[in-house]
């Protein structure tokens, strides 16, 4: 009887289809009455504000919700295990993920998203130059949107893949042949970026957004003076790890040295603009103290709004739930504060992150924690009986005379994050003088109990234990752009924290980093921004400009806002920093004969060696079987 | 009920008509070697992410793909699960010099092998363990014509011990032609292979390495791995020599200068991985000039030590010598000075010197010991060929 059933539906949908085709196709043009045309949507600036709201989304931001797999990374279940670029690099380690490529070359992969974009772009400039409801000025800006997601989304194909196919324009599905685009040569796309992110300055808002929330023309100069630096690194540094094959031959991947000049002075010029506009200033960029100083940086995190001289552009999380928060408080927050959230202390700034800060009193050197009496650093074998080492009474005095952004940064054992004061500690030395480090243990002193981890209950300390995973292994809890009202509640994507995609002290560091790698420019500009940025961190002592400095200044001041990754692949010291290493710890040890803190630098606990495969500096092509583009070297 | 078995059916049905698929299983096999023209032996490889063998097969297939193969440490590769026909097969990214790529036909059990040159050959390899150190001896024959950039000896406990798996290595960057005679030691400190494995008397395995200058995604080239069992128990105990503030540590040759003799860096150290050797005859002059150095000391307690190597002191029995340091930049001005026979003496081979700045002949006014920036070693009158090392210069 089913059968029949179906024979007869059959029957009477191929009869309507037989009647259909021999229709007058007239009642196809009528107009769909749930359907609103571009002229409707575009005369108010709601319409407007609604469709670039979605395009906006698309915009590879690599915002709180990037992570090596996907770009905004926030649907129901967000559970990745905490792997976010934060921990992906020299500056942090997972506190149970301590690779750094979860899914090896394919991290960061972004070709179906970035063609899926590029062919939105395509069809909404369609749309605009169809519109004939609004004025002028309202079109202009609405191309200059087209340019900036453009040049922003060229921007991230061409850091990961080098040259790409550029499609301008809606293809017709009826070309077969001309869908086929080609490759473009590496200098030929970071050209395009190039021209494009002058188009879109050209034609956007000439003013900066009071909300920092839209794209003028000053973040279109901000996104050119972050592509630039890369291009021009790229053609600089390209020899230290070069390739061979195909992609090479055709340019697709690498350029020549000489091109380098030519982005340096295009990242020169975008910055000089931006810095002479004087629209834009470092948020309270003289503090009083170095402790003025750490809340000032931190709160500028916690919530940008209150720091929007500084910033360029922002993107804004302003609601829960699934495609809108993030999970940055969860995942961050140590584990004694983490409220109902089961899997807190994913991220755990690493020792060398910390020995790159500065001391006040000697201005201008990473200052390495210096643990023993002989001074030596470089030794992280574990405790030592035979060495002598610094003892407090305070825990914190250690850090003492560190870089006021370090303590905005992360926390240091023994420190208060909201109220609480978070225990970490590796072990003890007991009073017979035997050291029992990263183990669970508990011993009785003078009628007092004390625990090898700081505290009796998991509950009740942050560190070292392997419990869960939620303790840091490093030694170090992570602080920046945590919210200091909201609690971690059970459940995904409840952060609502902006996050900051451009932020002048970039433009500060790109301008100098282009200075000096070129020789163009004006340094005594580029030296007066590096040492703006430091003293708005309490120091006062200008440093002069060399490559050092500002490499230094730049991984401290933007470091966990997505930059390091980057900025390894782009100088090709990826490699260089990433064979067979493993990461560091700072391990502080109570001592139970003097009831001092001792601290002993190591190897990150149940870590191995970690390797950055060179030919990762340029991602492999999905689908070349079908789509014939020359696949990129070693894949 | 009467749906679902419906459903089953339906599903039976549909599920009857198929095939595993249409594709013949993979029916042929290759296997082979990179193998050195001139010595028919295989070329050592790295294990990870080293040279690759790219295939493509040639057929009717639009956009073929690359496939890959890897070869082992040992040079030889297999692959059990090949498709019978006609490929071009190229080795490269690798320690070799590349063939182009060569068109072959796989049927069956087919053996490959590729012939060709090692960049870098590296011959007469002998560990020792000397002190708390694994000593790597080898000599190094250049195929290429580049300069070698660097030298290295890894250890891991993996046979596969390479520059991308290995706990431990050491590094030197030399980025010099080398002389095929010459004989380089190279140190590898056995402390930190403790803290791999602390206890009992491990089998760690160790490769030297020689990289090639000047070739993009070029491989070290590699002897072959071997192992050595460290038995702790039987190291000396560490004697830790006085660090101090070291002027130089003779690493690189920069701002050494010297009248007469040749200068290079030389394998043969007591610090770090070289020294710096003077070779000649007749008149020595060895001198360096620094940026202005804070020695930290004073003339009073002060020492200046360094190592001093020797070949044979019968041919140095007259003439005038001194070691000196100064402040000014140059000798005679801001001097302190040390004679041979009137402060210290020297013997054949490794000197250990120890000169008291209080016991120093003063020539030219005070010296600065905060901004010293001049140190000379000369000796006038050296009858016969003569070889000189100088190491790990500081002040305690």
């Amino acid at each position: 009887m089913k059968k029949h059933n179906i024979y007869t539906i059959c029957s009477v949908w191929m009869l309507i289809l037989l009647v259909l085709a021999g229709c007058n196709d007239d009642f196809l043009n009528v107009k769909p009455t749930d359907k609103i045309t571009g002229d409707a949507l575009f005369a108010s600036q709601e319409g407007i504000d609604a469709y670039l709201a979605n395009l906006y989304r698309q915009i590879p931001i690599e915002d709180f919700n990037a992570t090596p797999e996907a770009l905004n990374f926030n649907p129901a279940d967000a559970n990745n295990a905490g792997r976010y670029p934060i921990v992906m690099t020299d500056n942090g380690i997972g506190s149970e993920y301590d690779g750094i490529c979860p899914t090896g070359a394919w991290d960061y992969n972004y070709w179906e998203n970035g063609y899926r974009f590029n062919k939105e772009i395509n069809l909404f400039k369609d749309v605009i130059d169809d519109l004939t409801s609004v004025d002028e000025k309202v079109k202009r800006n609405l191309l200059g949107q087209v340019y900036f997601m453009r040049a922003y989304n060229y921007y991230a194909l061409a850091k990961r893949y080098g040259g790409v196919p550029i499609i301008p324009q809606s293809q017709d599905i009826n070309d077969i042949e001309g869908l086929y685009v080609p490759r473009s040569m590496e200098e030929d796309t970071w050209d395009y970026v190039m021209v494009t992110c002058d188009s879109a300055a050209m034609f956007l808002d000439q003013e900066p957004d009071p909300n920092r929330r839209k794209a003028t023309k000053w973040v279109a100069l901000a996104l050119k003076s972050r592509a630039a630096l890369h291009a021009a690194s790229v053609a600089k540094f390209w020899d230290k790890n070069e390739f061979t094959g195909k992609a090479v031959d055709d340019g697709l991947v690498g350029m020549p040295k000489s091109a380098a000049d030519k982005y340096y002075a295009h990242c020169i010029q975008a910055c000089e603009e931006i810095i002479r506009s004087g629209y834009f200033s470092l948020y309270k960029a003289n503090p009083a103290n170095p402790d003025e100083a750490t809340e000032n940086y931190r709160a500028m995190f916690e919530d940008p709004n209150i720091a929007l001289e500084e910033v360029i552009f922002l993107k804004g999380f302003n609601e829960i739930g699934v495609g809108y928060g993030s999970n940055q408080d969860n995942w961050g927050n140590p584990n004694q504060t983490r409220g109902a959230w089961p899997h807190p202390g994913r991220f755990n700034p690493t020792l060398e992150l910390i020995d790159a800060y500065e001391r006040y009193d000697n201005p201008g050197k990473s200052a390495p924690i210096v643990t023993t009496k002989d001074g030596v650093t470089e030794n992280y074998s574990g405790y030592n009986a035979q060495r002598e080492y610094l003892a407090f009474d305070d825990p914190r005095d250690i850090f003492k005379g560190k870089d006021a952004r370090m303590f905005a940064t992360v926390i240091v054992p023994f420190s208060y994050w909201k109220d609480t004061q978070i225990i970490i500690q590796g072990g003890y030395i007991r009073p017979d003088g035997k050291a029992v480090i990263l183990a669970d243990e508990k011993i009785e002193v003078d009628g007092k109990t004390y625990y090898t981890f700081g505290a009796s209950d998991p509950a009740l300390y942050s560190g070292f234990s392997s419990f869960g995973g939620n303790m840091t292994r490093t030694g170090f809890g992570f602080k920046k752009f945590l919210s200091t009202s909201y609690t971690p509640r059970l459940g995904w994507n409840f952060s609502t924290t902006d996050w900051i995609d451009f932020r002048y002290p970039e433009v500060l560091l790109d301008y100098a980093e282009a200075v000096l790698e070129s020789g163009q420019g004006d340094p005594v500009l580029a030296a007066e921004g590096l040492n703006s940025i430091r003293k708005r961190a309490a120091h006062k002592t200008d440093i002069p400009l060399t490559i050092e400095n500002v490499l230094r200044e730049r991984r401290i001041e933007l470091v966990y806002e997505n930059k390091r990754y980057w900025d390894l692949i782009r100088r090709r010291e990826f490699h260089e920093l990433f064979t067979q290493r493993q990461r560091k710890a700072l391990i502080p040890v109570l001592d139970l004969r003097s009831m001092k803190y001792i601290f002993v630098r190591s190897n990150v606990p149940r870590t191995g060696l970690v390797t950055f495969v060179p030919s990762w500096y340029y991602k492999p092509i999905p689908g070349v079987g079908t789509s014939g583009l020359v696949q990129n070297p070693h894949y | 009920m009467k749906k679902v078995l419906f459903i089953i059916v339906a599903l039976l049905a549909s599920f009857t008509s198929c095939e595993l698929d249409n594709y013949d299983a993979p029916n042929a096999k290759i296997h082979g070697k990179i193998i050195d023209s001139a010595t028919g032996e295989a070329i050592q490889q790295e294990i990870l992410e080293g040279a690759r063998i790219d295939y493509i097969e040639l057929g009717d297939f639009e956009n073929p793909p690359t496939q890959q193969m890897r070869f082992k440490t040992d040079g030889s590769y297999r692959n059990d699960l090949m498709f019978s026909g006609r490929y071009h097969i190229q080795a490269r990214r690798g320690n070799f010099f590349i063939l182009p790529p060569d068109t072959i036909e796989v049927k069956g059990e087919t053996e490959y092998n590729f012939v060709t040159e090692p960049y870098i050959r590296i011959k007469n390899v002998s560990y020792s363990i000397v002190g708390r150190d694994v000593v790597a001896s080898f000599q190094i024959e250049q195929v290429a014509d580049n300069p070698v950039k660097s030298i290295a000896v890894f250890a891991d406990l993996n046979p596969n011990v390479s520059q991308s798996l290995r706990k431990v290595a050491n590094i030197a960057e030399i980025n010099s032609m080398v002389d095929p005679d010459k004989v380089f030691n190279l140190k590898l400190k056995i402390d930190p292979l403790k803290e791999i494995k602390p206890e009992g008397k491990p089998t760690f395995y160790f490769r030297v390495g020689a990289l090639i200058s000047g070739i993009a995604e070029a491989k070290y080239n590699y002897s072959e791995p071997e192992a050595i069992e460290i038995d702790y128990d039987s190291l000396p105990l560490e004697e830790p020599d006085i660090v101090g503030n070291v002027i130089d540590n003779c690493e690189s040759l920069d701002g050494w200068a010297s009248g007469g003799f040749n200068l290079s860096l030389d394998t043969d150290s007591k610090e770090g991985n070289f020294s710096v050797k003077a070779e000649g005859q007749g008149v020595v002059v060895y001198q360096k000039v620094f940026q202005p150095f804070n020695t930290g000391v004073t003339r009073e307690e002060g020492t200046l030590a360094l190592y001093l190597y020797v070949l044979d002191t019968s041919p140095m029995k007259t003439g005038d010598n001194s070691i000196e340091i100064t402040s000014s930049g140059r000798p005679d001005v801001a001097e302190l000075a040390w004679r041979i026979g009137d402060q210290f003496e020297l013997n054949n081979g490794w000197n250990k010197l120890e000169l008291k700045l209080k016991d120093a002949n003063v020539t030219g006014g005070n010296i600065d010991l905060s901004a010293v920036n001049f140190i000379r070693f000369y000796h006038t009158n050296i009858t016969a060929p003569m070889v000189f090392k100088i190491d790990f210069i500081r002040f305690y």
